[in-house]
């Protein structure tokens, strides 16, 4: 399997000179295409940043990250966005979606971005929709629906793009153990039936659970390597706990 | 080191202050521009009565400067107060950073200063040289010239810009100072604001609005092109109700038709940002509807203002030029005394004779003249106007040799008269009076004098002005033939002359005619005549000079006032879309940054915001351009005064001053909000 995803050595600092946070203090690590990865640690140990960084989103002090062969971090502005929408899908842990949008236009933007033809537009979201169980919810407003169906739109907007990479901040962060445990399936499928490549940050070892590969993050390092073998999900789970009370990090301190 | 801090932050927040900058230095300029008119006279061979013109209109000037300067004021505290909430965020920083909230007033206190400074010296700068060009139009309208060029530098309007301005910005101050000493530390770091609750859209409900704001509309075009907006009271209360219920309901169901409307179409609506920008118009659109629909009627009047002001004081001018066909008019009338017997005091006047008899000798002035007598018709002989119109008009009789020695003095081919017919005449050539005539004669009417029965038809009509009048006036005319006017003179079912009419030419003195002015006054100065029943009559002079200066006097008051409300209320309207779309922005900015983070490309986000304000601009702008344009041709019907209206000459005027002011807010707004964008979207992804 080629590598979809390669970050070496990437280093963030925030801040100048006289105060600054080393948020990111040299991480490398490889994804393969189809993987499903989830990225842990205690609050504050830098994961947003991390993730931050392979969206392009913010820019790394040192180091290269490349994404299908790409090395975004000597990319131009332009060069970024145009990456990001043609490569990369999103879901963020506030959902992050507009308002003044209904759940159809909220996953239709990310296609008329694209300027994806109208026609072909439609088609596409009610097919991601039906995928996602949320079909019947397309006409409603985002405060008219649950947590975990906004979550869902979230995800829709995220792939109906079919990204390389899916990036999650977080994704479960906002919701109840039910729909979490409903979503993370929805994304395990995705996984498999589109050969979609998830990267997952979370604190929850519940969530974490779900994934194929999990990467520790301890003071913007990487701490420790997780793969799940052929175990159940309760076992893998059990290991993943073990290597949080390792880290000494409080698995509930939410950030 | 303050004094540098708020160097730096004016320099840095140049941007912000952008508008507020344009409208003190617009308002300044207006505002030294109008009341410097008084000053510009040094530049102009101005005669005494224009001179009075002058002082008059700088008078109006003054009066209306009070008005003015509250309107300023208000925009010019509205427009601080938007770029300090902009800014709490960032003197919450200066707090926590140990600094002291005097010193923070200090710094306020500082910018406000320099930015209100730059904008008063820009402003009177702009207005000096803007009052240059404003002296060479004050001489061409007033028909004077302009003496050997001269600096014009008004120190009055100078020292009362700066005055009315620096209280302004000492208003300005104290509620700066109020707000940061108001504020907790807690509210400036917070401050950045939350959208406010969110409530979908009824969109059929906004169709069927939209629809009915447009029948408002209709109704009121359609009431006002039938030429009633000024004839009956109730209709134009009603009017007026309809287009202001219209315009609000317009522009509050505007957004969700088009909405409803796009949608209808997947390929307009599924294009690039096309439903974020509609959605964004219309999720704001219950806090903006009620700016809009001002901004709307303020545009609205303003180009109402600025065409129909110049097209009035344009035909003015021309119905002046229409209205002294002779260099003067000396008229002998008599009054009646109420109470009197009209037909006893009427008695027949031979004005040369009476000249005479008074040693007033007009031939010693070296012109040419022509007394023409007319006949009080007997109250028989009313003029029968249609429905709906003043009737009972009793006409003078014209004798038509009379008549005719007069047009020879102006030069024209006399009249000719068949038998048993007569000539109307009115000194209306337009309007509704003219209209009513029109229709008089339409039935081929007939009248009765000393028995002959005489009948005329439309093609006879005449509206060709006999004398030289300060004011048009309704009166009519008969003109028959000289044997009818002797035939009932003799059979006495006439009424006798009851006034005379001595117009008089200045011949090759044309050039000196004020000297002749003068020299008729003299003449005829404290003179009177006695009438064969002994009745005092006096003279009154009208000379073409008078009517004419008269005129200009009034059109370049006119011009001028419509031109100070006009572009006043247009900076009004500009500035408050200008600072509602850049406060918008700036409450925006959380969405545009998740545009940003899934990927749109810059150039998409800027075309968005780009067409979101060219809504917000242009749509008050064109509804009030259709409003605008219905009211003036409505005006331009009704008033007879109208004529030769140069309402495509006007409307190209109004449109420059639209286009400068109108559009130089248009692109400030669009350049603050995209530097908004840039620094705080496009620049700034990662942020929350
Ligand atoms: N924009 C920023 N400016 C300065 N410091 C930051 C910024 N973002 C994050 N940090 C710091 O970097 C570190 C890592 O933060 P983050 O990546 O958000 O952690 P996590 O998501 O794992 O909780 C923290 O110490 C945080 O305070
Ligand atoms: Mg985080």
């Amino acid at each position: 399997m080629p590598n979809i995803l390669q970050t070496v050595n990437i280093v963030k600092y925030y801040g100048n000179k006289g105060n600054i946070t080393k948020a990111l203090t040299g991480i490398s690590f490889d994804v393969e295409k189809g993987e499903y990865i989830g990225v842990m640690g205690a609050s504050g140990s830098g994961k947003t940043t991390l993730l931050n960084c392979i969206s392009t989103i913010d820019s790394v002090t040192s180091g290269h990250i490349l994404i299908n062969g790409q090395n975004i971090t000597e990319m131009d502005r332009r060069s970024l966005a145009r990456f990001r929408r043609e490569h990369l899908g999103f879901v963020f842990q506030d959902f992050n979606l507009l308002d003044t949008l209904t759940c159809f236009e909220n996953i239709a933007l990310a296609l008329t971005i694209l300027k994806i033809p109208p026609r072909q537009i439609e088609k596409r979201v009610k097919a991601i929709a039906q995928a996602l169980n949320i079909g019947e919810i397309l006409t409603k407003y985002p405060y008219q629906v649950s947590g975990g169906q906004k979550q869902r739109v979230a995800c829709a907007r995220a792939l109906v793009t079919n990204p390389s990479l899916v990036l999650a901040d977080e994704p479960t962060g906002a919701l109840d153990s039910k729909s979490a445990g409903a979503l993370l399936e929805s994304f395990r499928h995705l996984v498999h039936t589109r050969a979609a490549t998830i990267l997952m940050v979370t604190h929850d070892a519940f969530a974490a659970s779900h994934c194929d590969r999990i990467l520790f993050i301890r003071d913007g390092k990487l701490f420790y390597q997780l793969v799940r073998a052929t175990e159940t999900r309760k076992q893998f789970f059990d290991r993943i706990i073990e290597v949080v009370a390792l880290m000494g990090g409080d698995s509930d301190d939410v950030s | 080191m303050l004094a540098k801090l708020a160097l730096g932050n004016v320099r840095k927040s140049l941007r912000d202050y952008t508008i507020y900058f344009i409208t003190i230095a617009f308002g300044v300029c207006i505002f030294y521009t109008f009341n410097s008119i008084e000053s510009q006279q040094v530049m102009i061979n101005a005669t005494e009565s224009q001179q009075m013109a002058l002082k008059l209109l700088g008078g109006f000037m003054d009066a209306f400067s009070v008005f003015i300067s509250l309107v300023l004021c208000f925009l010019i505290v509205y427009a601080n107060n938007f770029l300090i909430k902009r800014r709490k965020k960032e003197f919450g920083i200066y707090l926590i950073l140990g600094m002291e909230k005097r010193s923070i007033s200090w710094i306020l206190v500082l910018e406000t200063v320099l930015v209100g400074l730059a904008g008063l010296i820009f402003g009177i700068i702009l207005g000096i040289v803007v009052s240059q060009g404003m002296t060479l139009v004050t001489a061409w309208m007033l028909n004077s010239e302009v003496t050997a060029y001269q600096f014009v530098f008004s120190q009055i309007a100078t020292i009362k810009t700066v005055i009315y301005f620096g209280l302004t910005f000492l208003l300005t101050l104290i509620f700066n100072i109020i707000t940061i000493n108001k504020q907790q530390l807690i509210d400036l770091i917070n401050s950045v604001r939350k959208n406010e609750r969110f409530t979908p859209p009824h969109l059929i409900r906004s169709v069927l609005l939209f629809i009915g704001a447009l029948g408002c509309i209709a109704v009121a075009y359609y009431l006002m092109s039938q030429g009633t907006l000024f004839n009956d009271q109730v209709i134009s209360l009603a009017i007026i109700a309809l287009i202001v219920l219209g315009t609000f309901v317009f522009f509050l169901s505007l957004s969700g038709f088009f909405l409803k409307l796009l949608q209808q179409c997947k390929g307009l609506y599924l294009r690039n940002l096309n439903m974020f920008i509609l959605r964004q118009i219309n999720s704001r659109i219950h806090t903006n509807y009620v700016s809009m629909a001002f901004v709307c009627l303020m545009i609205s009047i303003a180009i109402a203002a600025l065409s129909s002001g110049t097209a009035i004081a344009g035909a003015i001018t021309a119905e002046q030029r229409d209205d002294s066909p002779f260099d003067a008019t000396l008229s002998i009338q008599r009054t009646i005394a109420k109470g009197t017997d009209e037909l006893a005091v009427y008695a027949p006047l031979d004005i040369p004779r009476a000249l005479q008899s008074q040693g007033i000798d007009l031939d010693s002035l070296g012109v040419s003249w022509v007394a023409l007598p007319l006949y009080k018709g007997p109250a028989e002989l009313n003029i029968q106007l249609p429905d709906g119109y003043v009737s009972d008009l009793v006409p003078n009789i014209i004798r038509l040799s009379d008549y005719n020695a007069a047009a020879a003095l102006r030069g024209e081919k006399p009249l000719t008269l068949s038998d048993g017919r007569f000539v109307l005449r009115a000194n209306q050539p337009e309007g509704v009076w003219k209209d009513a005539l029109v229709k008089y004669l339409e039935g081929n009417p007939t009248i009765d004098i000393g028995g002959s029965r005489l009948s005329t038809s439309l093609e006879l009509f005449n509206t060709t002005i006999i004398e030289t009048l300060a004011t048009r006036t309704t009166a009519l005319d008969v003109i028959v033939s000289d044997a009818v006017v002797d035939a009932a003179v003799q059979n006495g079912s006439i009424l006798p002359v009851h006034r005379t009419i001595v117009d008089i030419d200045y011949g090759t003195q044309t050039k000196e005619s004020t000297v002749v002015d003068d020299a008729l006054a003299q003449l005829v100065n404290g003179r009177s005549i006695v009438s064969a029943d002994g009745v005092e009559l006096g003279f009154i002079l009208e000379t073409k000079n008078n009517v004419m200066q008269t005129g200009s006097s009034a059109t370049t008051i006119i011009s001028y006032i419509a031109l100070y409300l006009g572009m006043v209320f247009l900076i009004a309207a500009a500035a408050l879309l200008a600072i509602a779309q850049l406060s918008e922005t700036s409450d925006n900015v959380s969405r545009y940054r998740l545009l940003c983070k899934i990927g749109t490309e810059e150039r998409m986000l800027r075309h968005a915001l780009f067409c979101q304000i060219a809504i917000y601009f242009g749509a008050p702008l064109l509804l009030a351009c259709a409003h605008a344009f219905v009211g003036i041709l409505a005006l331009n019907s009704t008033l007879s005064t109208m004529k030769g209206m140069d309402l495509l000459g006007s409307s190209l005027f109004a449109a420059l001053v639209m286009v400068i002011i109108y559009g130089g807010y248009f692109l400030a707004t669009y350049l603050g909000s995209r530097s908004i964008l840039d620094r705080e979207a496009i620049r700034q992804i990662a942020v929350d």
